[in-house]
């Protein structure tokens, strides 16, 4: 099941991935005509846009414009993940089975937790494996590795944070039918918010959306994140998982 | 039933010193505020058959639920093997074979592959046993192990669930209601099984509402309702020494007496006909049945049924 879905999502971001690989070549012979086009835009687009002038052009830049699409993504599936792995078993009822077994509650949520880790690091390793291939492929300029790795990491930030938030959901609300329909709503929110967070400018908004936790753009200008972020970030990822297990721990398995 | 009630009793005429399986002390379970069992006091003593009886919602599962682990109790406490079912859990259930009501299982799996996770989780056991186990049962309960759980029948399912939970020879085996979907000869063939593990040392808790099963297996039982154990006696005691089914034709009509004698119960008078439960000393009711023109008498043992519905009317 997990299998499945894992290799379902990393096909679909690796397609989405090769369309933007695909665009960037083109994309940088024509820098001067897409300057001039980005100039003309109103100064509230371009910033909920954040595409951040002519960095765009040079790899690292261009991957930074183009991620929130693939964190987007990235989002949905780990959020899908995290309500699904206490969930599925409540759904099929396949819980009495499993809790009836010689295994304690903690080693099930913890197999199940680790299974999950494997499959987002997975994901973050093949999608960054295959990007960083992609440019080496496109012969692309300015590439900084680091200023490369960092961007990419926020990738696999973005699915751990929405694994801990879809965990804790899942925990607090129990059986949840509508897995991806819940997923989307809150993702897409999240994601919005954190748009209109750029056009008003309101610095509480990007505590709230993981989306702008890092702005991306200041990470190719200056390779470093803002500590408060990351540090909200680590709260909520680890807080999700504690919580999750002692709820998991203590739950009730009704018939 | 005289075999299934002789099997039962083996602990007993070996005159060995019993110890208990499964003990609770006021297990308590509520959800919520609504009342799943109160104060429930078992003891299960080691190579018994147990049986537990009682209508849906009388709190048959929920003790059974919080004896795996599957419920926290609100209050009270749970031993079995001596260990505490809230903290020893996982060393517990590895001598456990515990089959549900209803059987859900990974409908995408095959069934051997579903058996052999189950046998995985067993650490301490012989992966070669459970294996030889599982073939040997499959092909007692006439059960394909290479078919799809998604492609099998409900019946074919309760077998799976028989087998996943005899397959590691559990020292105590759990069935809550575990007949249904399973056709008379299976059943009967279960039941075999389950003599079979008894004697083999298995200690068994068997819980039903088909109080038949009950009487034909167990050699003592539980009756609970409302959440509470209102009777723990053995079967034999219960069926044919306690009472006795009495039926009298009598010439003339009936003494008034009769209603006020201590000891009947379920009492029906129909003109000269007259039937009641009789628990007490059986001399005292046929003086004074013979005092009576009788025209005929019948002393019957009385079915578990209406037992049960006796103890049902008079603890109300």
């Amino acid at each position: 099941m997990l299998r499945g879905t894992f290799i379902v999502w990393l096909l679909s971001l690796l397609a989405l991935a090769t369309i933007y690989l695909s665009v960037y070549p083109a994309f940088a012979k024509d820098a001067d005509v897409v300057t001039q086009a980005l100039a003309h835009l109103p100064p509230a687009v371009k910033q909920a846009m954040g595409t951040g002038g002519f960095q765009i052009f040079s790899f690292p830049g261009f991957i930074a414009n183009v991620l929130p699409i693939l964190l987007l993504a990235g989002g949905i599936q780990t959020m899908n993940m995290g309500i699904t792995l206490a969930n599925r078993d409540l759904l099929s009822q396949t819980t009495d089975f499993l809790i009836s077994k010689p295994v304690g509650r903690s080693r099930i949520f913890l197999q199940k937790l680790l299974a999950h880790l494997t499959v987002i690091l997975a994901t973050s390793a093949i999608l960054i494996g295959y990007i960083y291939a992609g440019s080496q492929v496109g012969k692309a300029e300015d590439f900084s590795m680091q200023t490369f790795l960092m961007i990419m990491a926020v990738f696999t930030g973005i699915q751990l944070w929405f694994l801990a938030v879809g965990m804790t959901v899942s925990a607090l609300v129990g059986r949840i039918r509508a897995v991806v329909g819940v997923s989307m709503a809150v993702v897409f929110g999240l994601f919005v918010l954190g748009l209109f967070g750029s056009v008003i400018g309101d610095e509480a908004i990007r505590y709230i959306s993981p989306f702008k936790y890092v702005d991306l753009l200041e990470v190719v200008k200056s390779q470093t994140y803002e500590l408060s972020h990351i540090v909200v970030w680590a709260a909520i990822v680890i807080l999700g998982f504690v919580l999750s297990w002692i709820i998991y721990k203590r739950r009730d398995v009704r018939a | 039933m005289h075999n299934g009630v002789a099997t039962c009793y083996k602990a007993e005429y070996n005159e060995t010193i019993m110890t208990n399986i499964i003990s609770t002390k006021d297990l308590t379970k509520y959800y919520g505020k609504s009342r799943g069992i109160e104060d429930v006091n078992l003891e299960v003593e080691e190579g018994e058959i147990f049986g537990f009886i009682g209508p849906n919602g009388a709190g048959k599962s929920t003790t059974i639920r919080t004896l795996l682990g599957l419920l926290k109790p609100t209050s009270g406490s749970a031993t079995i093997f001596g260990k505490d079912v809230v903290h020893d859990g996982p060393k517990i259930r590895e001598e456990i074979g515990y089959l549900p009501s209803e059987v859900f299982y990974y409908d995408n799996m095959r069934v051997i592959d579903l058996l052999r996770y189950s046998a995985s989780f067993y650490r301490t056991k012989s992966r070669k046993e459970i294996e030889d186990r599982m073939h040997v049962l499959a092909h007692l309960l006439d059960l394909d192990l290479n078919k799809k759980i998604d492609d099998l029948s409900y019946g074919n399912k309760k077998k799976v669930g028989i087998i996943q939970g005899l397959q590691h020879s559990p020292k105590l085996i759990i069935l809550d209601e575990p007949t249904g979907g399973l056709d008379p000869l299976m059943q009967q063939t279960f039941f075999d099984l389950l003599r079979e593990e008894n004697k083999r040392g298995a200690t068994i808790l068997f819980s039903s509402h088909i109080l038949s099963e009950v009487q034909k297996l167990c050699d003592r039982v539980a009756i609970i309702k409302e959440g509470q154990i209102i009777k723990v006696e053995r079967m034999d005691d219960l069926r044919r020494n306690s009472y006795a089914k009495i039926r009298l034709e009598l010439a003339a009509p009936i003494n008034k007496t009769w209603l006020k004698l201590p000891g009947i119960s379920n009492l029906e008078v129909n003109g000269r006909h007259i039937s009641f439960l009789y628990k007490g000393d059986i001399n005292t009711i046929t003086k004074l049945a013979v005092s009576m023109k009788l025209v005929s008498i019948w002393i019957e043992e009385p079915e578990l049924e209406e037992i049960f519905m006796h103890y049902y009317k008079t603890e109300d």
